[in-house]
């Protein structure tokens, strides 16, 4: 089974006027299955997963599978990353959208057609293959940013609250098949969220952030029975 | 830098949104692909380009020749036209059927459109070469040899009926000739039976569509020519670009409709209506 491990990362953001430090100390391992992050606004959540990616400036390391990554480029990583604005192309086809990193990383025509089709296949969108994104939902347009993440199988994928511009009843619906293909793939998800339900509903591990630190770990219930007060906060936040 | 943000659609795109006709495809693909097509126009214009330079230099040599002569008779004329024609014919005969060889990879791309296929443009544009250029060869060379010959007669009466001839009733076939090696394997006398047959099924618009590509060309290197040379093959050129591509992804989406209607339904039911949304 493959881990990523986060050993005391912190992380600054220095601007003339002052100096955030948005994680401080922050260490943690990530096996398969999905691990959701979650915490308040600004609590260090997407720092953490910049860092990961390795966008970021950091003290500490990060090690997949006992290998130290800190001098390994962003683009040999094979991570892959979901954000909450999907970021597709408008220009090009869903299939072209999706095929993109396959065509970077040099895959023939055959290869490229049989994974898009397959990827395409379990995120329903077969039928919108030739489409532009501006003709499809903003569901659909996520799952096209999920798809082009994951059709080069990737070791981790971090999610960045991919649904937080849906609507509820297709949040529900794509938490499922995220969860499903997750699963399927085998690889490390990543998930943040500010929604505690959203948490609960998803994760197999959970991670609670707060001022660039961890302050809990564990699983759904151990951490829905959690007396922290901040669990508490989000509890009732998301009315659960 | 400003992220450009996607407009998203109300709904989820669904198999009933896909386009109910043909015809309405065309206009989709029109409005979706727009930069493909302005692209594959492009393409086509420069493949166009050594036919329209050969045309150029047979109109320059003959206005240089006919410019030197006092007051010539309509017989002398047309001598010098068929020497012009004579002269300049291989060259033409070659750009021509070049023109069809390298066209046929701008058809694959159409088919891939029409069918709502992915592109790769490298890829199938060199598909579209090899799997029916060869075909696209025979119908141009054909074509463009007969032309050659009818532009040898010294009579403007033979000449006129020999080119109606060949555009009413060679070209049509040639014509369904190549279309079919788009989408079949088939042998080439089946082919040639079924070209005989389709073009009478759809003469009308056979005619139609072969009116309009050569009608505007003609016109332009027989009467403007005579205006001005260099704005005639300007013409000729911009016209190429923004007409001949257009033109020919509409008439390969009425040729899948009438592939569909009279093959496809019986002996191809994986390329019945593909492309198109699914009758219930």
């Amino acid at each position: 089974m493959s881990t990523l491990v986060v050993k005391d990362l912190f992380v600054d953001y220095v601007s003339k006027k002052s100096v955030t430090h948005a994680l401080q100390g922050f260490s943690a391992v990530f096996s398969s299955g999905i691990n959701v992050i979650i915490g308040p606004s600004g609590s260090g959540k997407s720092t953490l997963l910049q860092t990961i990616l390795g966008l970021l400036n950091y003290e500490g390391t990060v090690e997949f599978d006992h290998k130290n990554l800190d001098r390994t480029a962003p683009k040999d990583r094979n991570f892959a990353f979901v954000s909450q604005e999907y970021q597709l192309y408008p220009m090009y086809t869903v299939f072209d959208n999706i095929a993109f990193p396959l065509k970077i990383m040099g895959a023939s025509k055959e290869e490229i057609k049989s994974r898009v089709y397959a990827i395409a296949e379990r995120t329903e969108l077969s039928v919108c293959l030739g489409r532009k994104p501006r003709q499809l939902s903003g569901g659909q347009q996520q799952r096209v940013a999920i798809a082009r993440a994951l059709v080069r199988n990737p070791v981790v994928c971090l999610f960045d609250e991919p649904f937080s511009n849906c609507d509820l009843k297709t949040r529900e619906k794509a938490r499922g098949w995220t969860k499903n293909i997750l699963q399927e793939q085998g690889c490390i998800g990543i998930y943040v969220t500010h929604d505690f339900k959203e948490a609960l509903l998803l994760a197999d591990r959970i991670f609670v952030v707060n001022d660039g630190k961890k302050i809990l770990e564990g699983t759904p219930t151990e951490v829905y029975d959690s007396p922290l007060p901040l669990i508490r906060e989000m509890k009732e936040a998301s009315a659960v | 830098m400003k992220r450009r943000k996607i407009k998203t659609a109300s709904r989820d795109f669904e198999e009933n949104d896909l386009p109910a006709s043909r015809l309405a495809q065309y206009f989709s693909i029109f409005k979706e692909r727009f930069r493909m097509i302005a692209w594959l126009s492009f393409l086509t214009s420069l493949f166009f380009l050594p036919f329209l330079l050969v045309l150029f230099f047979k109109d320059f040599h003959l206005l240089a020749v006919t410019s030197n002569l006092e007051n010539p008779d309509e017989s002398t004329l047309q001598q010098a036209r068929v020497y012009a024609n004579l002269l300049y014919g291989g060259g033409e005969v070659l750009a021509l059927t070049l023109f069809g060889f390298l066209f046929s990879g701008v058809i694959q791309i159409f088919r891939q459109l029409l069918w709502d296929e992915p592109i790769f443009l490298k890829e199938d544009f060199r598909e579209g070469l090899k799997s029916s250029g060869l075909r696209f060869v025979a119908s141009f060379l054909f074509i463009a040899f007969a032309r050659f010959l009818t532009n040898l007669s010294l009579s403007p009466f033979l000449q006129i009926l020999l080119s109606v001839i060949l555009i009413a009733f060679f070209a049509p076939i040639a014509l369904w000739f190549s279309l079919q090696s788009v989408y079949y394997r088939s042998s080439f006398m089946d082919t040639l039976k079924n070209a005989m047959k389709l073009s009478i099924r759809t003469y009308p618009f056979t005619l139609l569509f072969m009116g309009l590509i050569i009608a505007p060309l003609w016109a332009m290197e027989t009467y403007l020519s005579k205006i001005s040379l260099f704005g005639a093959f300007g013409g000729m050129l911009l016209l190429s670009f923004v007409w001949i591509a257009p033109l020919s992804l509409a008439f390969l989406s009425f040729a899948c409709a009438v592939f569909d209607r009279y093959i496809n339904e019986d002996y191809y039911p994986e390329y019945y209506r593909k492309g198109l949304r699914p009758l219930r």
